[in-house]
């Protein structure tokens, strides 16, 4: 991707500002694929997210449910997480959510469903450096985006 | 007492029961689990697809069975959450129609509420009482003080305990669902691996699965690495009892701390016969009354929700016809909709 | 002879009475993600304001996709639980040709997303295009190569202008064309994207 920024969080709380700051700010469809290894801290951001929205709900990992929608914050939540999808060739649905229009969408282990995730997106990349401090590197062809951060 | 049609498509069962006066005329339940076993889990799409595909099979199979007409039903009551959201909007499309047609109550119930209430059809309650909900899709603590009281005291984290158990059966090359071969093979194993308990030290009644599952992973995958063979029935023995001796530790610590009269395990995971014989014996212990539910109620069906419809039919709970689902309900909205 | 007609498969919901086929009363508006909340309480007001029993109700006519795989389910299970009710007839149309004008030429058009769309091309009683998916490319170069035909459908996603057709109408009217489903159960939505 063209732009790239990289942002580090000392421990779960700056983490979780970070994800507030994307709810405060992203705009309304916005796609952003999150990539790391497990434990890394990605459903820790959307929680983030979901506190920007002022969504109450308990944001738990959607990979039981490989979907999970938040409807009663300012804006609808989109949680997905496509780790159950690797070997998964069939008509998943997803597309419907995926870029909803009048919210946000965030997607964990998006490589399983490349061909559904458009093109104009936002990838967080996310290493632990250590237990706590982790380090993230956002990605994106939009320019604005990053001057969000 | 009433006539009662109770709906159930919140997850990969499409189930509709029939009730009267408290006894059950019919429980049907089409399960969908072989078809999503070779996902390795819930496939909502396919879930989705399948109860719209049989939604009216089951209907007919309980009036069939019940031997009853749509006209002698007093009451439609659906599970209108939590769950998955396209399979939801499926189980209320029906219940809202026949609602509609036949000029009769809709009656909207939680789901984890029909858990907890399934095992009213062993024994009565006695309050105050703790229902462990342990599923794939929750793992909480809800305390009740009195019928249709639900306060949610403790909760996970991060992943629920069953989907925790489908993650380490996945990585040990298990079938979906993971409860079962684990605790079978717990059976034959022993608690060879060390795994870190979760939350060790911390002053709380929550419950953590993700840290577990991972260490798992971890491990499994630096002993395939190393050459190693994994024994598997010695990891699903040392993840089992660090899984379930946190369910047991929570509710020790909640029951003494909000004196409870009875325990109640509810959802999915407490058909596994080591988190039933451990809460047993400790509940046995302290001489709290404990109540586990059989096989039957463990596994979603309508009949549980039915029974939760009967005591929301008594004081009048209905739903106006434009309502919703949320797959997110939480159990204290229980009357919220 | 009471005809229901139900439509719920992009993103407005329709609902329709027709008496001895003529539509006696409708109601179509654009309720993205809300067909689950409207579409009862919408055919529970029709059937009221036009004292209809359900006894009366003999036949249902609904679209059964392709489209929005949520929106086709919505209708298609309130279909078959009327029918389980009533043991009325159902038809089952295409959403696309639900979207045609009946007599002109109609490019009938779905948003399927991806770059895709879902397309049907009637006119009149011939299906010019059978139902299918294309790129939204090819679905350009088709409406060029056809400039007299009507665009229908949801549309401003390609650059066209929407437009209104009344769907009760036409469904209604298809249904002359439809054989009634013999296994009303088991009738599953076209989702053709698998």
């Amino acid at each position: 991707m063209a732009f790239s920024k990289m942002i580090i969080t000392n421990n779960t709380e700056e983490t979780l500002e970070l994800g507030k700051k994307l709810a405060l700010s992203l705009p309304s469809g916005s796609v952003v694929t999150l990539n790391g290894e497990l434990g890394a801290g990605k459903t820790t951001l959307v929680r983030g997210v979901a506190r920007g929205l002022n969504i109450n709900e308990v944001v738990q990992s959607p990979t039981f449910n490989i979907m999970k929608i938040y409807l009663k914050g300012n804006r609808p939540l989109i949680h997905i997480d496509a780790y159950r999808l690797a070997d998964v060739n069939s008509d998943i649905g997803l597309d419907e959510y995926i870029g909803y229009e009048t919210g946000l969408t965030f997607i964990e282990w998006s490589q399983y469903i490349s061909q559904l995730i458009p093109k104009n997106h936002i990838n967080i990349d996310i290493k632990c450096l250590d237990f706590e401090k982790r380090e993230l590197i956002v990605s994106t062809n939009n320019e604005e985006i990053l001057r969000l951060f | 007492m009433a006539t009662i049609l109770a709906i159930e498509s919140s997850c990969d069962e499409t189930a509709v029961a029939i009730t009267r006066d408290g006894n059950l005329l019919a429980n049907i339940v089409s399960t969908q689990i072989e078809v999503h076993r070779k996902y390795g889990g819930v496939m909502p799409e396919i879930a989705s697809r399948l109860h719209a595909e049989n939604i009216g099979v089951v209907l007919k199979e309980a009036l069939e069975t019940a031997n009853i007409a749509l006209d002698d039903i007093d009451a439609f009551a659906v599970t209108r959450g939590p769950g998955l959201i396209g399979a939801l909007h499926v189980g209320l499309q029906a219940a809202k129609t026949l609602a509609m047609l036949y000029k009769k109550p809709l009656i909207p119930v939680h789901h984890l509420a029909g858990h907890i209430y399934a095992n009213k059809y062993v024994d009565n309650f006695t309050y105050p009482l703790l229902a462990v909900v342990v599923s794939g899709g929750n793992t909480e603590l809800v305390l009740m003080k009195d019928d249709l009281d639900f306060k949610v005291i403790a909760e996970t984290r991060d992943d629920a305990i069953g989907e925790c158990y489908d993650k380490v059966a996945r990585v040990l090359g298990l079938p979906y669902p993971g409860g079962i071969p684990i605790d079978k093979l717990a059976k034959e194993g022993k608690h060879s691996y060390d795994l870190p308990t979760p939350l060790k030290g911390e002053k709380t009644l929550d419950f953590s699965y993700s840290g577990l599952k991972t260490n798992v992973i971890n491990l499994v995958h630096n002993l395939e690495q190393k050459g190693e063979k994994v024994n598997v029935p010695d990891m699903c023995k040392s993840f089992q009892d660090v899984a379930v001796e946190l369910v047991i530790d929570r509710t020790i610590k909640a029951s003494k701390l909000y004196d409870v009269k009875e325990v109640i395990l509810a959802g999915g995971v407490s058909a596994n016969s080591y988190l039933r014989q451990r809460m047993t014996e400790e509940m046995n212990k302290l001489n709290i009354k404990i109540n586990i539910p059989p096989m039957w109620c463990c596994t979603d069906n309508a009949s549980m929700i039915a029974k939760v419809a009967e005591k929301l039919y008594d004081i009048k709970l209905f739903a106006p016809l434009n309502i919703g689902v949320d797959p997110n309900w939480s159990i204290e909205d229980w009357n919220k909709f | 002879m009471i005809t229901i007609i139900l439509d719920s498969s992009n993103t407005s919901l329709s609902v329709g009475l027709a008496k001895d086929n003529k539509l006696l009363a409708s109601k179509s508006y654009k309720c993205w993600q809300e067909q689950s909340e409207h579409m009862i309480p919408e055919l529970d007001d029709l059937l009221r304001k036009n004292n209809v029993d359900k006894n009366e109700i003999s036949e249902i006519v609904v679209s059964i996709g392709p489209g929005s795989y949520t929106g086709v389910r919505i209708a298609l299970t309130i279909a078959k639980v009327l029918a389980l009710s009533t043991n009325a007839l159902v038809y089952p149309v295409s959403s696309l040709r639900a979207l045609s004008t009946i007599n002109e030429p109609s490019i009938c058009l779905i948003n399927a997303r991806s770059g895709r769309s879902y397309i049907g091309v009637y006119d009149k009683q011939s299906i010019l295009l059978s139902d299918r998916i294309l790129t939204n490319d090819d679905v350009l170069d088709y409406i060029k190569m056809n400039p007299s035909y009507k665009i229908r459908g949801e549309v401003s996603y390609l650059g066209f202008n929407d437009t209104d057709t009344n769907v009760c109408e036409t469904m209604l009217h298809l249904k002359q064309f439809t054989k009634p489903v013999d296994n009303v159960l088991g009738l599953k939505p076209v989702y053709m994207k698998d």
